[in-house]
């Protein structure tokens, strides 16, 4: 959050009658105290098992890997994917003291070998770091299941001339044949 | 003085920033380092979205701020994908990022940036099997740019000239204090008369390892090399020549990477974070030497 957000944001507070201010400092406090992450899949969840892990609607054979939970909110916004996630928790990045232990990748592992998973989709954000953890987690679960990674290229809607060179690079690495 | 400038520089650091920004740290040749704002680079539309990622190499334009300066316009020269290749790649490469922000400052840093990139592209093609070798040379030469690289070739304290007898029991001593390596002599010298330590290498003792140890005729001849601008591999031996030392075992190229890593951490008095990846990465047997 910015510095000008935060103004607005401390302004509009003051404005409000105490009570209201009061139920927002308790609905913080509750959020704190209440949400957790997800024992299966580590989205944030209220629950031990979050909704989607518990959901008999959902495939239990795909599982989509993130690294953060919200790329669960915006994957789960397309209404498109009917399996059910596993969130890193972050991307391996060793300067910042992040390696393959600090994240969620053996839990991972013990996931696609213990169930019946038919397919891990990587769906983590293009970029060195990104790649890099992409590539370590699919080298370690591909013995078990097939493992496929989301396209990256152009965004929709945006003219070619305007993109940058690495996402056109990416873009020409990631082409496919015409169906 | 204009509002906007120039500059060419490769991305060190970059940390989500608000909403959509990202705050970038940025070694430039013509200002060394600088952190600037890359707005709305985490949109998904913007054009400095992958121009903002790590190791990018962008011709910039950038408009001064009260505060940070901001990211106008980039123009992507060069950029490492290969470092994604496997993990100790991008370990070793950031290995070498985080050295350099120890090394940078704020002045013209034209010989570091185009050393760090020379060293990334090597790290980037690097047969597997000398990722570490390249590092331990990137680390030597980006030490030697700052004129703290250990001696080596000569005793610090007796000046006397240092030859590896390869093949022999021959030891000689390393003391980070005194500068590099030392005679044994010396060393045995240095361990007898060990008075007390004053508390500021105490604490940095305490912080990074020993600082004095010994070390053999195989470790010598590997850093006698890493100053040369480039190391000469070979698979015909196993034990390094002065042309052989791409075909020296991993474990010994380990001890090399450790010493100046104890070294480095010492001078800059800060620990290299992704020094430990770097342990573990060659730690397990998967890791064919
Ligand atoms: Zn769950």
């Amino acid at each position: 959050m910015g510095p000008k957000t935060a103004q607005r944001l401390a302004l509009h507070v003051l404005k409000r009658p105490e009570t209201e201010v009061r139920a927002l400092a308790q609905a913080l406090v509750d959020a704190k105290q209440q949400v957790g992450q997800c024992s299966i899949c580590f989205h944030l969840s209220a629950d031990p098992v979050c909704d989607i892990c518990r959901s008999k609607r959902r495939e239990n054979q795909t599982i989509c890997v993130v690294a953060d939970s919200r790329d669960v909110i915006a994957i789960e916004r397309t209404r498109e994917f009917k399996g059910k996630y596993h969130v890193l928790g972050g991307l391996i990045s060793p300067m910042d003291g992040i390696g393959p232990e600090q994240l969620n990748i053996g839990q991972l592992v013990h996931r696609v070998n213990k169930d019946d998973i038919t397919e891990v989709i990587l769906a983590i954000s293009p970029s060195i770091e990104g790649d890099t953890t992409t590539l370590y987690v699919g080298q370690l679960i591909k013995p078990f299941t097939k493992v496929t990674r989301i396209a990256f290229g152009l965004p929709m809607g945006g003219d070619l001339e305007y993109a940058d060179e690495v996402t056109l690079v990416r873009a020409l690495e990631g082409r496919q044949a015409l169906s | 003085m204009s509002r906007t400038y120039k500059a060419t520089g490769i991305n060190l650091k970059a940390a989500p920033m608000g909403e959509t920004d990202r705050l970038m740290t940025i070694l430039t040749k013509e200002y060394g380092l600088l952190r600037a704002i890359a707005p709305g680079a985490r949109k998904h539309k913007s054009r400095l979205g992958g121009r903002s990622g790590l190791f990018v190499v962008n011709e910039l334009m950038l408009s001064r701020g009260k505060s940070l300066d901001k990211m106008i316009q980039a123009q992507t020269q060069q950029s490492f994908p290969g470092l994604s290749r496997d993990l100790t790649r991008l370990t070793a490469g950031q290995y070498l990022a985080e050295l350099v922000l120890c090394e940078a400052s704020e002045q013209p840093q034209a010989e570091l940036f185009e050393l760090l990139v020379a060293h990334l592209e090597r790290l980037e093609t690097a047969p597997t099997g000398t990722v570490l070798a390249c590092l331990a040379q990137g680390t030597f030469h980006i030490l030697a740019l700052a004129g703290v690289a250990p001696e080596l070739h000569y005793c610090c304290l007796s000046r006397t000239p240092l030859k590896p007898q390869l093949g022999r029991h021959w030891q000689a001593g390393f003391s980070i204090p005194a500068g590099g390596v030392i005679t044994l002599e010396q060393l045995e010298r240095l361990e007898n008369n060990a008075g007390p330590t004053d508390y500021e290498s105490g604490r940095r003792k305490h912080i990074y390892g020993s600082l004095i140890t010994t070390i053999g005729a195989p470790e010598l001849a590997l850093l006698q090399q890493l100053g040369k601008a480039e190391l000469v591999f070979t698979q015909a031996s196993s034990l390094p020549s002065i042309d052989g030392v791409g075909a020296a075992p991993h474990s010994l190229w380990r001890r090399v990477e450790r010493l100046l890593r104890n070294y480095a951490q010492f001078h800059f008095d800060r620990p290299i974070q992704s020094a430990a990846l770097i342990d573990s990465c060659f730690a397990s047997s998967a890791y064919a030497s």
